[in-house]
């Protein structure tokens, strides 16, 4: 058990562990890089840092083989690798506290990294000149959105993610009088009203705008500048029975609407949303170029935030790198459309966005104590043999 | 020298955190939202209607515009309906206008002119009518179509025969389409005010080009436009196949992965259609009881299908086939030769259409055709 131990250990804190895996990380970014072309950012992401293991999903059939080790692996293995040395290798003395420093800044990187993976938020706001705006929208992932509009002054919202849907499991929610149960799924489909088709396929929906919609499904997108657009349809059961199945579908621009049981409810698949207890108005968007050409020289976006309690409220301008932080968010100027009259901004919740700052002062200071220690003995040196030429 | 196993602990700790992102429900009240300003500033009396309208919205739609006559009352917006206005007529009647748009050309000219036809119950036409019930018109947002049809039967009310006034333009990605439809008097008083409306219709640009990001983790300023909607060509379809010489390819639908033209004699031709489908959503008795509505033919039962059915093998590939004569609602005879290949999640229709005079000696053809067809 002891010799089981020591090899762990000698395997953990070698130094060809610490090569073998820089190598890997490069081929593992040179692999994704080249990948982006197919997949767009975010599938590589996720496909190839975001995972223990890179899966190869061998052509015309359904089995995936892992073939390399994923960017959690890779990174997981230096943290431990890393730390192990510092453990049973390395002893601290005064002389090596830079290096200690420098090390303990990639551990922070390591971390900060994985943090990011695991809490930032990524969501759009879209909005046009004169509009006031409260939530964010996720630019992948979609929920289906079941409100209870049933009050004059609130909507009672139940947001259950697509992943659900896909699951085909029964849905249940002790907000909801009704299971939603998914009949059919696709995570990429076009939807075309069947009287506008020659042989229109069945319907897939028997009740609202779905049963005179025919779906087609679509491959799916990986590409950067597309998206997909899913569409299914859920039979929603209530105790007394089946009240119908829906067709939704992020191409369906409208809510659909029924009531049960003396409610209104809407349903409608929509880009995730997230409220804020604040909004923003978009009061201009400006798009300026330099003089006599089409050549962008600054995007800004004017606008008003304003919180519900009413402890804010100000004019702010977002433009290239001077985003708005603000209740652990920040706005980015990230995109604009409709003629310089609709701003997008990118709305970022990264909890640990202050890691790799800690993580490069640490890494900063190491070397600038390092090399602070060696320039001290060298001048030490010379002063004592200067001294002893005297 | 115990402890310093456990100090690796908090790595490892870190790793299997990692797996933990499982979707969740989310519950929250919010108040009822005011809807959207309707158009920007400095553009009153301007409708303005764009998609999309968010990240969510539907496809990567150029923004609209376009200028109300009067007399047109806007409607809220219906599901799939870019723009909907309500034109009030005498006696209590009223014509409609709907704009849509669709990614292709919805079965091009000839499936649009047939499809308004049969909202107002007249019969299709051929191909070779349609130029003349088409009428080409250039506006300042490019070239529309245009086709004025009246119902033969008084369809409103009992009254009132029905007449669609329509406009489409093809743009290269999709189609809009501006159908004025109503009693026949209120449309022809509304002929003219269609035209100057179409005339005020002008495009911008879906999506412009995105400021640099600020942040390495910003986008890229593509991220922003959703997905072109494309036809996918037999090359990208799971799919090919290699047709007879003679037949003459044509262009793909919005629904067609293959489209032939397959002449017979005395320039009579059949129309060839394949098209992919959920396997899912179209199993194979309510497919076979499709098509024989469309010729006239009475549905079959479950029992009826192996009789009913023959099968034709290529390879891994398993075709069900049909060959039934019927008539198109017009009354026209016609002869329907099809294939059903399912392959996994995919449901494939190879349909033969036409005058018995063509299919008929095309049958061997048709089945020397679907031994092409090879799974990529």
């Amino acid at each position: 058990m002891r010799d089981i131990w020591k090899t762990l250990v000698r395997f953990f804190v070698s130094m060809q562990l610490t090569v073998v895996l820089l190598i890997l990380s490069l081929l593992l970014v040179f692999v994704a890089t080249l990948d982006q072309v197919n997949l767009g950012i975010w599938a590589v992401q996720e496909k190839y840092f975001r995972s223990f293991l890179v899966f190869w999903r061998a052509p015309g059939g359904n089995l995936s083989l892992p073939i390399f080790p994923g960017g959690y692996l890779i990174g997981g293995l230096l943290f431990v690798n890393l730390i192990s040395a510092h453990i049973y290798r390395f002893k601290l003395n005064w002389k090596k506290s830079g290096i200690f420093l420098v090390h303990f800044g990639l551990i922070f990187l390591l971390v900060g990294e994985l943090l990011s993976g695991l809490w930032q938020e990524d969501f759009h706001m879209r909005l046009d000149e004169g509009q006031t705006s409260n939530f964010s929208e996720s630019p992948l992932l979609n929920e289906l959105a079941i409100i209870d509009t049933t009050d004059l002054k609130w909507d009672d919202v139940v947001a259950i993610p697509e992943k659900l849907l896909e699951r085909k499991e029964p849905i249940q929610h002790p907000k909801l009088p009704f299971r939603i149960v998914t009949r059919a799924y696709y995570p990429n489909a076009e939807v075309q009203m069947r009287s506008q088709i020659a042989n229109p396929p069945p319907a897939i929906a028997t009740t609202g705008i779905g049963a005179e919609v025919a779906v087609t499904p679509q491959p799916i997108t990986y590409k950067p500048n597309e998206r997909n657009m899913p569409a299914a349809a859920v039979e929603l059961v209530g105790t007394n029975g089946s009240l119908g199945t829906w067709l939704v579908s992020t191409m369906l621009g409208n809510p659909q609407t029924f009531t049960h049981e003396g409610k209104t409810w809407m349903l409608l698949l929509r880009a995730e949303r997230y409220y804020k207890p604040f909004s923003l108005t978009l009061l201009k968007f400006s798009h300026d170029r330099y003089a006599g050409t089409d050549i962008p020289k600054n995007f800004s976006s004017r606008v008003r935030l304003k919180t519900e309690d009413g402890t804010t409220d100000r004019e702010v301008k977002i433009y290239m790198n001077n985003p708005l932080r603000f209740a652990g968010l920040t706005f980015y100027q990230a995109g604009f459309e409709n003629n310089d009259r609709t701003t997008i901004l990118q709305v970022v919740r990264n909890p640990s966005w202050r890691l790799p700052y800690y993580a490069c002062g640490l890494m900063s200071l190491g070397l600038l104590i390092q090399f602070g220690i060696s320039l001290t003995g060298f001048i030490r040196k010379r002063s004592a043999a200067k001294a002893t030429a005297a | 020298m115990r402890i310093r196993p456990l100090l690796v602990l908090p790595a490892i700790g870190l790793i299997l955190l990692s797996s933990c992102r499982d979707p969740k429900i989310r519950n929250y009240r919010i108040a009822k939202e005011s809807p959207p300003p309707t158009a920007p500033s400095g553009m009153a009396g301007m409708s303005s209607m764009s998609l999309p309208a968010g990240p969510a919205s539907a496809v990567p739609t150029p923004g609209i515009h376009w200028q109300k006559p009067d007399g047109w009352q806007e409607q809220a917006g219906k599901s799939m309906r870019i723009g909907s206005f309500l034109i009030p007529g005498d006696d209590g009647r009223k014509a409609e206008v709907a704009i849509t748009t669709f990614p292709g050309d919805v079965g091009g000219d000839f499936a649009n002119v047939n499809r308004w036809r049969g909202q107002i119950q007249l019969p299709p036409i051929t191909e070779a009518e349609l130029s003349a019930a088409i009428t080409a018109v250039d506006l300042p947002a490019g070239k529309f179509q245009l086709v004025d049809l009246t119902s033969t039967e008084p369809l409103i009310d009992g009254k009132y025969k029905a007449r669609i006034f329509g406009a489409w333009l093809k743009q290269p990605e999709r189609t809009w389409f501006f159908k004025l439809m109503g009693d026949a008097d209120t449309v022809g008083a509304q002929h003219d005010a269609l035209l100057a409306f179409l005339r005020t219709v002008e495009f911008t640009a879906p999506s412009a080009a995105a400021a640099e990001p600020a942040s390495t983790n910003n986008l890229p300023a593509a991220q922003f436009t959703p997905p072109p909607m494309q036809s996918p060509s037999a090359s990208e379809s799971g799919l090919s196949w290699t047709a007879p010489a003679n037949w003459k390819p044509k262009p793909l639908g919005q629904m067609r992965k293959g489209s032939f033209a397959v002449p017979g004699a005395d320039d009579a031709e059949a129309d060839l259609s394949i098209t992919m489908l959920s396997a899912a959503t179209n199993p194979l008795l309510e497919n076979i009881n499709r098509w024989r509505r469309q010729i006239s033919l009475p549905p079959l039962t479950e029992s009826q299908v192996a009789a009913e059915t023959t099968t034709l093998t290529n390879g891994e590939l398993r075709f069900t086939l049909v060959d039934y004569t019927g008539a198109q609602p017009s009354g026209a005879a016609t002869h329907l030769l099809g294939a059903i290949l399912y392959r996994g999640e995919e449901a494939w229709f190879f349909k033969l259409t036409g005058p018995d005079a063509v299919v008929a000696t095309q049958k061997a053809a048709f089945s020397e055709f679907l031994k092409t067809v090879n799974a990529r």
